[in-house]
């Protein structure tokens, strides 16, 4: 009866550990085709109304049917939405003198940590924002210290 | 119903009517007692008041200062826990608070859950911080609060009736990472010091000595894409593979979750606050919203740890909270 018992267990653990290795194998498919990075190409002083730039940059707006439910509500030039765990867009062009914003859309606190620590946001709850003005050219990569999985740069021209 | 558990202790099992009886007991929680992996004991049936036993309660992820989607009052669920764990039958010799504190690491909010924790009969709490009690000034507060008495940047360990304890911290300078190329993991991290200060600890111990570690990020990968695992666990756990009997209790994830590794058993525990969706099962790892106000306190928890000496069962018990 104990030795039954046990060798019970042992199954039901093992089949469990067996399901969530399965579930996120399935995840890591579904993840891979959902990410997306969008570049938007953005002149700081661009009108609303201006041509072929701005549907450039409005793209991160546009759900992409890979994206699915991370829909960003934002299309304001030189913002980075916090969306469901990710920065929207990932990377973002602007010129330098530009002033980026963060605002985070989530319902958990995130952060924008430079990489090289040249800035920090500190906490931003929901709807929390920050902003930074970019003066210097260059590639500044950014993560959330809550969830380093959370990535995103500025590239500044 | 104490004498059944006294003869599940006689020949260190247990049989299917008594932990039908225990399942039962638990109401909506969950019971594993487990010993390096294998069934053993259900000792928490009311009553079971023995020598040479002792329990403590962990509880997680209070996230003091939350008030969205699905709980506007965590305060008062984690008052809830507490006035559970004063109800226990046999009051625990300790608490364990396995971090996520409080939600923005403000003093008010570590106010608040010192205030809540001062209702509880056992007095002795032992905290590791969650990334959410650290990251907004890298544990300035959380330290200036809780580091007393512990070693580098709050680690812990400590000897209780024979068993040694073990409080890491995994949340400090999180470094950026994808997992792939350039750059780090993105997981929780011990780091070398507090690897180095745990080498030492375990040293002089004998193998046959009971382990218990407590971290907040689990200490093995659970879902990576989440961030949900510690980049240098396997380091860790090197050092205690020697011991016959090794649980390890995490939180972070909210949802409870099992593995054996040998003779390493590992946990997660429920939040007091909200739960979060099972690896991979939605978008981002954010709270599940939708849960209705009447089911909430059943995903909510606390768990009960119970050790007997002599033939070292050490059961656990995951209890929800309505």
């Amino acid at each position: 009866m104990i030795n039954h018992l046990k060798r019970k267990l042992l199954l039901i653990t093992t089949m469990s550990v067996l399901s969530l290795f399965l579930t996120a194998c399935g995840q890591i498919g579904a993840d891979s085709s959902g990410s997306s990075e969008t570049e938007s190409t953005g002149a700081p002083n661009a009108s609303p109304n201006s041509s072929t730039e701005m549907s450039k940059m409005q793209m991160p707006a546009k759900p992409s049917p890979a994206v699915g439910k991370n829909q960003s509500t934002s299309s304001s030039p030189n913002q980075v939405v916090v969306e469901n765990f990710s920065f929207q867009p990932g990377t973002l062009t602007v010129k330098a003198g530009t002033s980026v914003t963060w605002v985070n859309h989530d319902d958990i606190p995130h952060t924008v940590n430079e990489n090289d620590k040249r800035f920090k946001s500190g906490t931003l709850d929901t709807d929390g924002q920050f902003s930074y003005k970019f003066t210097s050219p260059g590639t500044y990569s950014y993560f959330c210290s809550l969830h380093p999985r959370m990535t995103g740069q500025i590239i500044v021209k | 119903m104490s004498d059944e558990v006294n003869k599940e202790q006689e020949s260190n099992g247990i049989e299917r009517r008594s932990f039908l009886k225990c399942m039962a007991w638990a109401g909506t929680g969950l019971v594993w007692a487990m010993n390096a992996g294998v069934l053993t004991s259900c000792s928490l049936l009311p009553g079971a008041k023995q020598k040479g036993l002792f329990s403590f309660v962990q509880v997680s992820d209070s996230h003091i200062g939350f008030n969205k989607e699905p709980n506007q009052d965590v305060t008062k669920t984690f008052q809830e826990a507490v006035n559970r764990i004063n109800a226990l039958e046999q009051q625990p010799a300790f608490l364990i608070h396995t971090g996520d504190i409080t939600h923005l690491s403000t003093p008010d909010q570590f106010d608040t859950a010192t205030q809540v924790l001062k209702s509880a009969k056992a007095s002795q709490v032992y905290y590791i911080p969650g990334e959410h009690d650290v990251f907004s000034d890298d544990g300035k507060i959380y330290l200036e609060r809780y580091g007393k008495g512990t070693q580098g940047q709050g680690w812990q360990s400590f000897d209780y009736e024979g068993v040694h304890f073990i409080g890491l911290i995994n949340v400090l300078n999180l470094k950026q990472g994808t997992g792939t190329g350039l750059g780090g993991s993105g997981l929780g991290q011990l780091g070398n010091d507090q690897l180095e200060w745990l080498e030492k600890d375990v040293k002089g111990l004998s193998s046959s000595t009971p382990i218990v570690v407590y971290a907040h990020v689990p200490l093995w990968t659970i879902y990576p894409e989440w961030g949900w695992g510690t980049e240098d666990s396997a380091q860790a756990l090197s050092y205690l593979k020697r011991f016959g009997s090794i649980t390890v209790l995490n939180g972070h994830i909210h949802q409870i979750l099992q593995k054996v590794e040998g003779n390493v058993t590992f946990h997660t525990a429920r939040s007091t606050a909200f739960p979060q969706p099972a690896p991979g099962t939605a978008p981002a790892p954010g709270p599940i919203k939708d849960v209705p106000a009447d089911k909430l306190r059943s995903v909510l928890g606390l768990r009960e740890v119970t050790y007997v000496s002599n033939n070292s069962p050490l059961a656990i018990v995951d209890s929800a909270l309505g």
